[in-house]
C-alpha cells in the first residue's frame, strides 16, 4: 500500500500537471478534466510495469488521457469554451493576452487543438506526436499548420507561428518544416 | 526560452484536492480488490453483462430497486442469466390474447423528463439532442427515450432490428460514497462515463446508461426508460453532420414491444422507425418539443426519430 502511494504520488508529482492541462484542454470543462485525470492514474496503476523508463511514462500517461478524454467526448450542439479565468488553480493573474490565447486555442477544432497542445505546451515532435495519436506524421504536420492558420485568423494579426511559440529552440530545431 | 502558449498552460495547476481524491480512491480500490480477491482493474469492457451486474449491484445501493434484465446472448454465460434480488430468469409469459389490458409508449426528452405529445394514432417523436451522448468505447446514446405505460404490467420485451437499445434512469441525491462507487465502477469500464452533475442546490445526480444489443427482456419498471443505441460512432467535424448521420442509422426500423400482464396476458405492438427533421411545438417552460410528424420547409424543426405504430 505505502509503496503504491509513493509511486502514485511520484507519478502524479512528476506528468500530473501535463496530464490535467491536456485533459483540460481537451474537454474544456473542469470536471471532465478531473474525471480524466483520476482515471488516467487509476489506470497507471493497474498497468503493474516495473520498467518505465524516462518519458515513457509520460507518454504512457498522455496517450491515455486521449484515450480517455474521446471515451468522454460529449456531444453537443454546441461546444462551450472554458476560460481561463474559470480554470482553478491558476497561478497568478489572467492578462487579456494570455486570456485571449487561450480562448483561440480552445476554439480550434479538437483534433487541431490536441496537437497543437502537445506540441506547444509539452514540447512533443511531429513524429513523438503522430506515435501518440497513431496517425501519419504528415498529418500531424496538417493540423498543426491548419491550426497556425486558424490561430492567425482568430487572434486577427500573427503571420507565422513565431508569436506562439518563438523564441523556442526545442520547436526551431524540429526536424520537419512546419 | 519558453513559447507563450506553454507558459500560459504552465500556470494551470492540478487542484490539490485532487490528488487526494486520486489517492484515496486508489486506496479504496485496493481494499474492494484485495477483499474480492481479484484485480479489478484488469477487467475488460468486453462484458457488458459483468457491466450491468457490477452496475445493479453497485446501484441498488444508491437506488435499492435495480430491477433490470438484459439479453446480450454472445456474453451471458450459463447461469447468470437472472438477476440480482430475482429468484429465476425473466421470461416473458406465454402468449395470449389480451382483451382488457393495453400498453402504450410515452416519449421523454432525455435528462430533463419532459414529456413529447404522442399523435392521435399512436406515433411518437423521440428527439434527440438532449441527454445524447457519445461514446467511443461504449457507442452512440441517441437520447431518444421512452417508456413503457400501462396498468398490469410484468414483464416488458424489447426487440429492435438494427442498431441496439439502453436502459436510462437518473440517480438522484447522490452521497460523495455513492458518487465514487460510480467513479470506480467508470474507471473499471463497468458504467458508461457519463458525469456527475450537481444542481443549484447542492444534489447530486447520475445518468445511469446501461447498452444492450437489440433485444432486450424485463421486469416492468415504471421508472425506467429505453433508448436506441448504437454500437459505433461516426466522427465528423460537423457535429449537426454528426448527429444526423448517427440518428439516420435508426431509419427504417422495426421496434417490436411485447407486454405481458399480471393476468398473463399478452399484447404485442410494432413500431416503424423513420428519421428526419421533426416538426416543433413550444414545451410548457417555453422550449421547443418536437412532434412525430415531418416539419415543412422553412419550418423549424428537431433531426430525431418519430415512430409509426403499426395498426
Amino acid at each position: 500500500m505505502a509503496e503504491q502511494e509513493q509511486f502514485l504520488r511520484h507519478a502524479m508529482e512528476s506528468y500530473g500537471g501535463a496530464v490535467y492541462r491536456l485533459a483540460l484542454c481537451r474537454m474544456q470543462n473542469v470536471e471532465d478534466a478531473e474525471d480524466v485525470y483520476q482515471d488516467v492514474f487509476l489506470r497507471l496503476l493497474s498497468e503493474q510495469r516495473q520498467d518505465w523508463k524516462g518519458e515513457h511514462m509520460k507518454a504512457w500517461l498522455l496517450r491515455a488521457t486521449l484515450n480517455r478524454c474521446a471515451d468522454i467526448y460529449r456531444f453537443r450542439l454546441r461546444r462551450p469554451v472554458l476560460a481561463l479565468d474559470e480554470v482553478p488553480e491558476l497561478a497568478g493573474p489572467v492578462d487579456s493576452g494570455a486570456a485571449e490565447l487561450w480562448d483561440a486555442v480552445a476554439r480550434l477544432p479538437e483534433k487541431q487543438r490536441t496537437v497543437m497542445h502537445l506540441h506547444y505546451a509539452e514540447g512533443y515532435q511531429t513524429e513523438e506526436i503522430a506515435v501518440m495519436l497513431n496517425v501519419p506524421p504528415a498529418t500531424v504536420r496538417t493540423r498543426l499548420h491548419r491550426a497556425r492558420l486558424a490561430l492567425k485568423n482568430l487572434l486577427g494579426g500573427i503571420d507565422d507561428e513565431k508569436q506562439v511559440s518563438e523564441p523556442d529552440r526545442a520547436y526551431s530545431s524540429a526536424r520537419q518544416p512546419y | 526560452m519558453k513559447n507563450k502558449y506553454q507558459n500560459l498552460t504552465e500556470r494551470i495547476q492540478v487542484p490539490a484536492s485532487l490528488t487526494d481524491q486520486v489517492l484515496l480512491a486508489a486506496a479504496r480500490q485496493n481494499t474492494h480488490t484485495t477483499q474480492n480477491g481479484v484485480n479489478s482493474m484488469k477487467k475488460k469492457n468486453g462484458s457488458i453483462l459483468r457491466m450491468a451486474l457490477c452496475a445493479a449491484a453497485a446501484l441498488v445501493l444508491i437506488t435499492g430497486a435495480a430491477m433490470f434484465a438484459m439479453t446480450r446472448p454472445e456474453t451471458i454465460p450459463d447461469g447468470l442469466d437472472t438477476l440480482a434480488g430475482q429468484s429465476g430468469p425473466v421470461k416473458p409469459a406465454q402468449p395470449a390474447t389480451s382483451t382488457a389490458q393495453v400498453f402504450s409508449l410515452t416519449a421523454y426528452a432525455a435528462g430533463l423528463g419532459t414529456q413529447y405529445p404522442a399523435g392521435e394514432d399512436g406515433s411518437l417523436a423521440m428527439g434527440s439532442g438532449s441527454g445524447m451522448y457519445w461514446l467511443e468505447r461504449d457507442g452512440f446514446f441517441t437520447g431518444s427515450l421512452f417508456r413503457v405505460t400501462g396498468e398490469n404490467i410484468q414483464t416488458v420485451s424489447l426487440s429492435l432490428d438494427r442498431g441496439g437499445l439502453y436502459s436510462y434512469r437518473i440517480l438522484h441525491d447522490l452521497t460523495a460514497e455513492q458518487q465514487q462507487e460510480i467513479r470506480e465502477a467508470q474507471g473499471r469500464n463497468e458504467l458508461a462515463p457519463a458525469s456527475i452533475d450537481q444542481d443549484d442546490n447542492g444534489v447530486w445526480s447520475f445518468q445511469e446508461m446501461i447498452p444492450f444489443e437489440n433485444t432486450l427482456t424485463v421486469n416492468y419498471d415504471q421508472d425506467m426508460w429505453y433508448g436506441l443505441w448504437k454500437s459505433g460512432i461516426t466522427f465528423e467535424d460537423d457535429p449537426q453532420k454528426e448527429n444526423q448521420i448517427n440518428i439516420d442509422a435508426f431509419d427504417g426500423g422495426l421496434l417490436s414491444v411485447i407486454v405481458t400482464f399480471t393476468d398473463g396476458t399478452e399484447q404485442t405492438n410494432t413500431y416503424h422507425l423513420h428519421t428526419g427533421k421533426l416538426r416543433t411545438a413550444a414545451g410548457p417552460d417555453g422550449s421547443l418539443i418536437p412532434l412525430p410528424e415531418l416539419a415543412g420547409e422553412n419550418e423549424s424543426y428537431i433531426y430525431g426519430v418519430y415512430a409509426v405504430l403499426e395498426q
